[in-house]
């Protein structure tokens, strides 16, 4: 089953392969992103750094629903989705995937970004995407780490 | 359950424990304390045995730095005379070579695991955690 959908654009760190995968129980990583699936050292990479015991899938954006939908309904599996950016989770949305709840856990600042969390930044087409998507019925969280208080992340928008 | 003292030279305790708390989250398990130049080390032991004495029914976990030590030193003496402490009823631990890895085993085992069980657990991830990354890129055939 799938465990957590998360927007973290450092991908595979410290606060997911160990904070979260224990909050969790997770055992699985599902890795959606084409740069490092198309990237063979930046895959590698990803791979020698998941902690033992955690199974990482890095898939692109195009097949990424296969592999959620089969992690899904896998009942050994506790996987957490990772997507750099929002609009990945909304792409794959619109490529089949049913997804409820996207958790916003970092999104780095860039020029034209202000800060909405203590590791989020957004301009306002990040956060029309987010209320679009909203619109839809997927709920926002932004907890960094599990242990931070889960709040309506909307609301700071 | 379990309560941990990250207790080492200058900042590096209180450092470490921010950073287990950046990534794990804080579940109130660890606390620091700091040798700093110039500090007494009877009131560097005193403040350790006041956070012992605050947790008299948890079993202690010390993590000090440098084996051999000032710090780690203190542990071993706290360690070796505990059992005849009126006011501490649980079981002392003590690790020198604290790193991360360790300390962000602990906080997650650290309200469910017992400390015989936690205390094994810990030191194996410690050591796990050391790597040499160019021979592990070199043994995986990436240049």
């Amino acid at each position: 089953m799938i465990v957590l959908y998360r927007v973290d654009d450092r991908l595979v760190h410290g606060q997911v392969a160990v904070g979260w995968k224990n909050a969790l129980e997770a055992n699985h990583l599902i890795v959606v992103d084409d740069e490092v699936f198309q990237n063979d050292f930046d895959r590698s990479l990803m791979e020698m750094s998941v902690p033992t015991g955690l199974k990482l899938t890095v898939t692109s954006v195009g097949e990424a629903c296969g592999s959620i939908k089969k992690a899904d309904s896998d009942s050994a599996l506790r996987s957490i989705v990772l997507v750099k950016t929002p609009d990945i989770f909304q792409r794959l949305m619109a490529l089949g995937c049913l997804i409820k709840e996207v958790n916003i856990g970092g999104m780095r600042f860039s020029p034209g970004k202000e800060q909405v969390t203590r590791a989020v930044f957004l301009n306002d087409a990040d956060k029309a995407l987010i209320r679009e998507m909203a619109a839809k019925g997927v709920s926002f969280e932004g907890r960094i780490v599990p242990t931070d208080k889960k709040g309506d992340f909307l609301q700071l928008l | 359950m379990n309560y941990g003292i990250v207790a080492t030279h200058g900042n590096m305790g209180s450092a470490m424990v921010e950073t287990v708390r950046d990534i794990v989250g804080d579940n109130g398990s660890l606390v620091s304390a700091g040798f700093h130049r110039g500090d007494d080390i009877d009131g560097f032991r005193a403040e350790l045995m006041d956070i012992i004495a605050e947790h008299p029914d948890d079993d202690i976990f010390i993590f000090t730095d440098l084996f051999g030590g000032s710090c780690a030193n203190t542990a071993m003496k706290l360690l070796s005379q505990h059992t005849a402490s009126p006011f501490f009823r649980g079981k002392l631990y003590g690790f020198a070579g604290a790193n991360l890895s360790m300390l962000i085993a602990f906080s997650a085992g650290s309200k469910i695991l017992p400390g015989e069980r936690l205390r094994d657990i810990i030191t194996d991830e410690s050591r796990r955690s050391i790597i040499d990354m160019g021979k592990a890129l070199a043994k995986r055939g990436v240049k």
